[in-house]
């Protein structure tokens, strides 16, 4: 079996700022953008048993929403301080490193 | 990238527990004013209604129209902001 | 039972050589490539703590971490070899029952890997473009000389719901004729529901589609794409690719 063809190069960002719609009706191609990573890497690909239970991915994207919303709502039901009253109230999660 | 880019609500800025309910509260609210409101031009639509209760139904959403936006502006919401993301439901309110 | 286990991250032909000294996996472990002629898995090796931990922590960030680092991999195989990439999450005991996998599922898994030899994905979502700011409607004359702004609400009310009916009717149209455009140019074409999340532009999204393209009419699909584009003011096109072919794998024949 032979390898492929040479792909043409994968898209990769323009100008542009990708937060703000380019102008109606021009293509915007853009790097990998979250919401195309989950559908595909979560959703789809071939879906083998596998033997080992992953805690973290095992939680659907509804699940998580809710219990985001929840917890801000209410961050004592999660175990997550209080954020302190004043003019900053901390983020729970803020602490994480983004990616 | 952050919680909130994850879960599709980029744009809501929740400062407080309190104001996380309160949004809440708003959006079930808005919810709510959108079906009337959808009920009501349905009837109109029908036809069944005399002049004297289309304007009462309409002076009713109108003043709960602008009491919605009042609301907003008194805690800091945007209208955007008055959502629930329910994952792969899409969002509570439409468009 | 060892600490480690095995996280599988795509099948490719066992005879292809894919730079693997060049990538890191999803724990920044090394990989390796389990050749079962005539298909092998491309694996790296995971601390099985690291994989069980306490999930009440802040998850979100950490499942992103781990979506991107495993397409990473995935895409990096892309341009050496045809790819069958595994869902995410996707770990065993250990490399014999990789192995043992392979073995039970090697006609599934070779019939897949012909379907995208040649061949990847290219995602396109079209999005109704931010309305023009409404022009002020006049307000319907009877209902303000009469003085009743309750029906004049109801009626501006209903004008722009119809208006707004009559756009997604003509930005579905052409959704549908851009289909019609675009499909001959592909070997197969897929219309996946979006989970949206992380899409800032979630409610205005009409299409979501996805394409498998031969790599040798990549360049007629783009130049296609982008004509729809221009053709379409009222409509804004998103494009990305190439991906590995995530939704186009056979389902397994019973």
């Amino acid at each position: 079996m032979t390898g492929q063809t040479q792909l043409p190069t994968a898209v990769g960002p323009v100008e542009g700022d990708p937060v703000h719609p380019y102008p109606p009706g021009l293509l915007a191609e853009e790097p990998v953008a979250l919401v195309d990573l989950l559908d595909r890497v979560l959703a789809k690909g071939v879906v083998l048993t596998g033997e080992v239970t992953l805690s973290i991915a095992d939680i659907d994207l509804v699940h998580v929403s809710l219990r985001a919303l929840i917890s801000a709502v209410r961050p004592d039901l999660y175990g997550l301080p209080r954020p302190p009253t004043g003019p900053t109230p901390a983020d729970p999660w803020s602490d994480h490193d983004h990616l | 990238m952050t919680t909130s880019d994850l879960l599709g609500r980029s744009r809501v800025e929740v400062d407080s527990p309190e104001q996380g309910l309160v949004a809440l509260v708003l959006t079930i609210v808005e919810l709510l004013r959108q079906l009337m409101e959808r009920q009501a031009l349905r009837r109109l639509e029908y036809g069944d209604l005399s002049e004297e209760q289309v304007e009462r139904l309409g002076s009713t959403l109108l003043d709960l129209e602008q009491t919605m936006a009042e609301l907003r502006d008194y805690f800091g919401l945007t209208e955007e902001d008055l959502n629930l993301d329910l994952g792969p439901l899409g969002p509570l309110l439409p468009r | 039972m060892t600490d480690l286990a095995s996280w599988l991250y795509a099948v490719v032909p066992a005879d292809s050589a894919p730079p693997l000294a060049d990538l890191t996996g999803v724990a920044g472990e090394p990989l390796r490539l389990l050749a079962e002629a005539p298909i092998g898995a491309v694996v790296g090796s995971v601390p099985r703590r690291w994989l069980e931990r306490d999930p009440t922590g802040a998850p979100t960030d950490e499942l992103a971490q781990l979506v991107r680092g495993h397409h990473r991999v995935v895409a990096a195989l892309l341009p050496h070899a045809p790819v069958v990439p595994l869902r995410l999450g996707t770990v065993f005991s250990d490399d014999d029952r990789v192995r043992q996998l392979l073995r039970q599922r090697t006609d599934h898994l070779t019939a897949a890997l012909a379907r995208v030899r040649g061949r990847a994905e290219w995602g396109l979502r079209i999005y109704q473009a931010a309305p023009e700011p409404n022009p002020t409607t006049p307000e319907p004359v009877g209902a303000v000389v009469a003085g009743r702004p309750g029906t004049a609400y109801l009626l501006r009310r209903r004008q722009e719901r119809i208006r707004q009916q009559q756009a997604r009717a003509a930005a579905l149209a052409q959704v549908q004729q851009i289909e019609q455009t675009l499909a001959p140019l592909a070997v197969a074409v897929a219309h996946p529901k979006s989970t949206g999340a992380g899409d800032d532009d979630k409610a205005r999204l009409i299409r979501n589609s996805t394409y498998l393209v031969d790599n040798h009419r990549v360049a007629e699909f783009r130049t296609a794409v982008q004509q729809c584009a221009e053709a379409n003011p009222g409509l804004r096109l998103r494009l990305t690719g190439p991906w590995p072919a995530y939704s186009f794998i056979p389902e397994e024949s019973p």
